[in-house]
């Protein structure tokens, strides 16, 4: 009995994996549409990427190579867990170089190399419906999208220019996919949301606590909401990365002492140790 | 009496199976009206061709009530594997079923008797399987989610006025029906999103 394997292949049984599959197959004929799923309870907390997890189960084969990310990082405790948890369950290859990857995992970023026909990334979801902060019934924020009543959104978003003069949502911004869906592209900077559009990697969001799968098909039009006269911005730190010198990157800003004392940095470590391996820049 | 070949056909490997056929139809879907690559180590059952069969042992199960062709139910061989394998419902009705199994695509139309979905939960729709004696890349032209820029795909032996009906079938998006065409080891699919116009 010693020889038989602990866990089914990527920890899912097989009936799940069908009824995830089904649905992720809806996903990509209905983009953007939040498609229902019996999400299992998994063997890590909501809000640690269950849904992603479920996703990437369902999607996983032995040749496939994961690489998972949080918040652009490789080695932070959600990515390190999750990356472990296929390597034992599945016995699949990982890595953190973006291009090496076939699966991309990523809680709240998309990486800075430009993905391939031969990629998919599965982003974690909290909230997946972008009118609930708006709308708190699910009866009535299904009827707005099969209406393609958006007004609100809008008027949210006018809302942000009266009091502060410009679109103030930083992250989550919504985008409205191939001219039909408003979706919420999960806690994402705003800074990644133009990486969406005409991407030709397939996009996959699993929320694991909401139970609802969506998807961006490849090279699909993804347009960020916005006015005539209050075009979309793409925001970033008007700064350099303190160890790779990018100065076209998303960075995150790390306390570095308790003087005051901060420094900037790539959100993205595997873009920053290839350029720095490239550039020579000091590490 | 049952003929016991039918029993042991089945996936050499059943997770592994079901998991490279499964992307083989995610990337069908995804990257839509491109003939690509399905293998699969079934044998054929009774009239139905090895790689539905491949699509049929890992998508349907005893949550997806299935509606067969008239040319497939005849199948007593077939009938059985869906019993034994899937546990699956076969219904008579073709609006109650989750997956549809067609020989031909001269039996597409209407597309319209196939599940649509609902304005609320559109994914509540048929996805329509469909056996193609070959793929032809001069047909139709397709272009929407999933193409850079328009394609030319085309199936053999080639419904009488496609145009017309996958046109009705993406004037309702998003409801509508999705459509996977099998030939041989190769497998191409069109989603609902995606839209055509003659050549």
């Amino acid at each position: 009995m010693s020889d038989l394997p602990e866990y089914n292949f990527a920890y899912l049984d097989e009936q799940t994996k069908r009824m995830i599959r089904r649905a992720i197959l809806k996903a990509i004929a209905i983009p953007g549409y939040q498609t229902p799923f019996a999400s299992r309870e998994m063997p890590m907390p909501y809000g640690w990427g269950t849904g992603g997890v479920q996703v990437t189960a369902a999607i996983l084969g032995v040749d496939d190579v994961l690489k998972v990310i949080d918040q652009g990082s490789d080695d932070t405790t959600n990515a390190v867990s999750i990356r472990k948890f296929f390597a034992r369950t599945a016995g699949v290859r990982t890595t953190t170089r973006t291009p090496d990857a076939t699966i991309i995992q990523t809680r709240h970023r998309i990486p800075e190399a430009a993905l391939g026909e031969h990629q998919v990334l599965v982003y974690q979801v909290p909230i997946p419906e972008p009118l609930r902060f708006l709308e708190p019934r699910e009866t009535e924020t299904r009827r707005m999208h099969a209406l393609q009543d958006y007004g609100v959104m809008h008027v949210k978003l006018y809302e942000d220019i009266a009091e502060h003069g410009h679109i103030a949502t930083a992250y989550a911004y919504p985008v409205k996919v191939d001219d039909r869906y408003v979706m919420d592209p999960s806690p994402t900077p705003k800074f990644d949301n133009p990486k969406m559009d005409q991407c030709p990697a397939l996009q996959l969001f699993g929320a694991g606590r909401e139970k609802r799968i969506y998807a961006i098909p490849p090279y699909t039009r993804v347009v960020s909401l916005d006015f005539e006269d209050h075009p979309f911005e793409r925001t970033r730190i008007p700064a350099s990365c303190s160890l790779c010198n990018s100065t076209t990157v998303f960075l995150d800003e790390v306390v570095t002492d308790d003087q005051g004392g901060r420094a900037f940095m790539c959100s993205d470590t595997d873009f920053c140790e290839q350029t720095r391996s490239s550039t020579g820049a000091k590490s | 009496m049952a003929n016991v070949d039918a029993f042991a056909n089945s996936f050499l490997n059943p997770v592994s199976g079901a998991q490279s056929t499964f992307r083989s139809a995610m990337n069908a879907l995804a990257y839509p009206a491109q003939p690509r690559a399905l293998s699969s180590d079934l044998n054929p059952c009774g009239p139905m061709a090895s790689g539905a069969l491949a699509l049929l042992l890992t998508l349907a199960d005893q949550e997806t009530p299935i509606w067969l062709a008239p040319s497939l139910a005849a199948s007593e061989t077939l009938k059985n594997f869906i019993a034994f394998h899937c546990g699956a419902r076969v219904v008579d009705d073709p609006a109650l079923a989750v997956f549809a199994f067609l020989a031909s695509p001269l039996e597409l139309a209407p597309l319209a008797r196939f599940a649509q979905g609902d304005p609320d939960y559109p994914d509540r729709s048929a996805t329509v399987i469909v056996q193609v004696e070959a793929f032809d890349d001069h047909a139709w032209r397709f272009f929407g989610p999933g193409l850079p820029s328009p394609r030319s795909f085309g199936v053999s032996p080639a419904p009488k006025e496609f145009v017309e009906m996958w046109t009705a079938n993406q004037a309702g998006f998003p409801l509508g029906v999705d459509v996977i065409f099998v030939c041989g080891s190769q497998i191409a699919a069109l989603p609902r999103s995606l839209r055509i116009s003659e050549i």
